[in-house]
């Protein structure tokens, strides 16, 4: 009988260390193949009266010398964090911003009466066509996660804000439920700009070096018209993956004809940045709303 | 969709296997009453097809069986083989007249013999016929309560008679199936594990079956096949149900008509496995044999499965046919083939390998516990191996696990598919005629 208990005991036990090893990625692996497979993406060309295209005119007070670009990557709700959202420190990735504050540094931009710009404003700005009052700011978001549209949008939307997604263009058309779907960019087209972060190339190999880096340039090049492709010639931005770039890659965004790329270099953009490494001021997960208001000067 | 059912099997799977691992463990012992008086009384029926190499040493143990008011007959189906005159020699026979008990339809009877030495044996000599045909001959001239079949491939252990006798005391018991081990895997009585890994396998699967599946089954009252090799069967019901068919499958085939029988004429009446009841068979050594004798196997299980389907739920109670349906057929057979293309599957859609990989670990994980069971389940029925072979045991468990045990998805998937395609052949695995007696008993 103690035999049996023992074996039993040592049995659950078994049991149980390999199901809470394995439930969270089995979860969410279990979600990401019950939803359906959305195919291909095939965005509609951008139309010459789309309100990205279009320039607004502004009641300037003082003229901004530079312009704070705000990158996000996945905006999640503290009840739906998972143990996999923290690194091995027990900190939130770098990547995530909770709801809560995101939505707080929105209320506080509008609150403020920042302006928050499309892609075309930021570029005539940085090239000098234009001026821009200094409480401008460029929010945008990497990668095309699902909760941009789910969480972020929303709240951009309230204020009647608008933003850029650079997005992993595979990721997106493989219907993998991470991230957006096609259905989802049409909703969130009243609020965001969609542009490439290219189209498979946002990996690292096993020694950590990125993909973009490690392929020959008629690959990179290659993939990239495969994005731009699924993006229906969306070709004004691209955000390099995890800022890492070379020389011959700035030259290439330049032959293929793309107008701005975007690093991670974190300082404020001003017009004596290089068009193709405009920097980025990243917002982290334990930012309060004072840290964010330094970010913005 | 096909996840969603993949789990769904796989739930199936994980809850058979836990009954399998917990109740023969947590399953109390019947105390063993050696006093009580009347026994039934037994008559062996050993059929026998060429068995020349291997009769004696069954003969043999008929022989030393410890028991009272025995009888046995062996069965030659027209062998061509030199079975009649090893007979002759180790019984010295003379013919004898003998009265039907009942009239069954076999094959033409040529004589019958009675042993000079033995005054208890008999020797039926027949037309070729099969086993099931051969099994009806016997019946036809046996005269005491208890009918045990046993293969002349098999060995009895001296007390299993007497073992099966005492079951049968419990009025309510209409058939009982013994243990079946490998003759292998045993050497003076003593198992040892120092074996070839292809019989390793199958000592493996025997005592799985019998000390976890039979047990478990015999508890929850879903016994669906008492094994040819050595099973007991009440006379009366026997004759009441018209003896065995002629199948690939007729040990299968008698348990359901006996299952049938419970749930339909003698509602108290029940099946069981008589663990200490114990005899001795010889496993196919090579690949090929092994290859054959499954998949015959595999024939026996789907001509019952076709025979018996609309008697499920009606003529058979509901574990039975719950254990037939679910475990047997669809976990048994159809996951089989489910199973050759999951390989398919994964390499050609995108589905995360974390859900096979979660699947694949916690398998292991109960098969792992599952062999650890067998063994606590074993030595509580007397089947100790030295401390040498539980080393050898816990090493050859992976390998078993990944390797030998799906070699079962292929048996079931050939025998499946022969079944329909050629029916009526069927192969009698090679008799090596190697398992001596003093080996085994």
């Amino acid at each position: 009988m103690k035999l049996n208990l023992l074996f039993l005991f040592a049995f659950v036990f078994t049991l149980f260390a390999l199901i809470t090893n394995l439930r969270g990625p089995f979860l969410v692996a279990m979600t990401n193949v019950t939803k359906t497979y959305s195919g291909e993406l095939n965005l509609t060309p951008i139309e010459a009266d789309d309100w990205s295209e279009s320039v607004r005119s502004f009641a300037i007070e003082t003229e901004a010398t530079g312009v704070t670009v705000l990158m996000y990557h996945r905006i999640i709700a503290e009840q739906d964090l998972e143990s996999w959202h923290y690194q091995e420190n027990g900190k939130l990735y770098d990547t995530i911003v909770l709801t809560d504050a995101f939505a707080e540094q929105m209320a506080y931009l509008n609150e403020q009466g920042y302006l928050t710009l499309t892609l075309k404003e930021f570029q005539l700005f940085m090239v000098g066509e234009i001026e821009l009052p200094e409480k401008s700011v460029l929010i945008t978001f990497d990668d095309g996660f699902q909760d941009n549209i789910t969480h972020a949008y929303p709240i951009l939307r309230r204020y009647d804000f608008k933003a850029t997604i650079f997005l992993i263009t595979d990721a997106v058309a493989s219907g993998d439920p991470l991230y957006l779907s096609e259905a989802d960019l049409m909703t969130g087209s009243d609020v965001f700009e969609y542009q490439s972060h290219t189209d498979q190339l946002h990996q690292r190999n096993e020694t950590g070096e990125a993909y973009l880096t490690i392929k020959p340039i008629a690959e990179v090049e290659q993939d990239l018209r495969a994005s731009i492709d699924k993006l229906g010639g969306r070709k004004r931005a691209f955000a390099y993956p995890y800022g890492v770039y070379q020389q011959e890659h700035r030259q290439l965004l330049a032959d293929i004809g793309f107008q701005l790329a975007f690093t991670v270099e974190y300082k404020q953009a001003t017009r004596t940045d290089q068009l193709l490494e405009v920097p980025r001021i990243s917002v982290f997960p334990e930012d309060s709303l004072d840290d964010f208001k330094l970010k913005l000067n | 969709m096909v996840l969603i059912l993949t789990l769904v099997l796989f739930g199936l799977f994980l809850v058979f296997q836990s009954v399998y691992i917990f109740i023969p463990l947590f399953s109390a012992e019947r105390k063993d009453n050696l006093v009580s008086f009347p026994y039934q009384t037994v008559t062996i029926l050993v059929p026998a097809f060429n068995e020349e190499k291997l009769i004696n040493h069954c003969l043999d143990g008929i022989i030393k069986s410890d028991v009272q008011a025995l009888e046995a007959i062996i069965i030659n189906d027209g062998s061509t083989d030199q079975t009649m005159k090893v007979l002759f020699e180790q019984l010295d026979l003379v013919q004898v007249d003998r009265q039907k008990k009942v009239d069954f339809l076999h094959q033409p009877v040529r004589a019958i013999y009675r042993s000079k030495k033995y005054a208890h044996i008999f020797v039926i000599d027949k037309d070729n016929g099969g086993k099931a045909d051969a099994l009806n001959a016997g019946i036809t001239y046996a005269s005491h309560d208890i009918i045990v079949t046993l293969d002349a491939d098999s060995i009895l252990k001296s007390d299993a008679l007497k073992k099966m006798q005492q079951i049968f005391k419990d009025e309510r018991v209409v058939a009982a199936g013994g243990t079946v081990h490998i003759g292998q895997g045993m050497r003076n009585e003593k198992p040892h594990f120092l074996l070839k890994n292809l019989v390793r396998f199958q000592v493996l699967q025997y005592m799985t079956g019998f000390f976890l599946h039979k047990k478990a089954q015999s508890v929850l009252g879903a016994i669906t096949v008492i094994s040819g090799a050595f099973g007991a069967f009440r006379r009366e019901v026997l004759i009441k149900v018209d003896g065995y068919r002629s199948t690939v499958g007729e040990d299968m085939d008698i348990t359901l008509k006996f299952q049938e029988y419970v749930k339909t004429i003698y509602k108290q009446g029940k099946l069981v496995y008589v663990p200490e009841a114990i005899c001795y068979t010889e496993c196919p050594e090579s690949l090929s044999d092994l290859f054959r004798q499954r998949i015959r196997w595999q024939k026996a299980f789907v001509d019952c499965m076709i025979t018996y389907r609309k008697s499920l739920f009606r003529k058979i109670r509901f574990l039975p046919s719950v254990y037939l349906l679910l475990d047997s057929f669809l976990l048994g057979t159809l996951n089989a083939f489910f199973m050759l293309i999951i390989p398919l599957m994964i390499i050609f859609s995108t589905i995360n390998l974390i859900i096979p990989f979660s699947l694949l670990m916690i398998s292991f994980t109960f098969a792992c516990y599952q062999s650890i069971a067998v063994l606590i389940v074993g030595y509580r029925h007397q089947y100790h191996y030295c401390l040498m072979d539980y080393l050898r045991y816990f090493f050859f468990i992976p390998f078993e696990i990944v390797g030998y045990r799906l070699l079962g998805i292929l048996f079931v998937t050939v025998g499946t598919v022969l079944y329909f395609f050629n029916r009526d052949s069927w192969y009698v695995s090679k008799r090596l005629g190697r398992l001596k007696l003093e080996e085994a008993i």
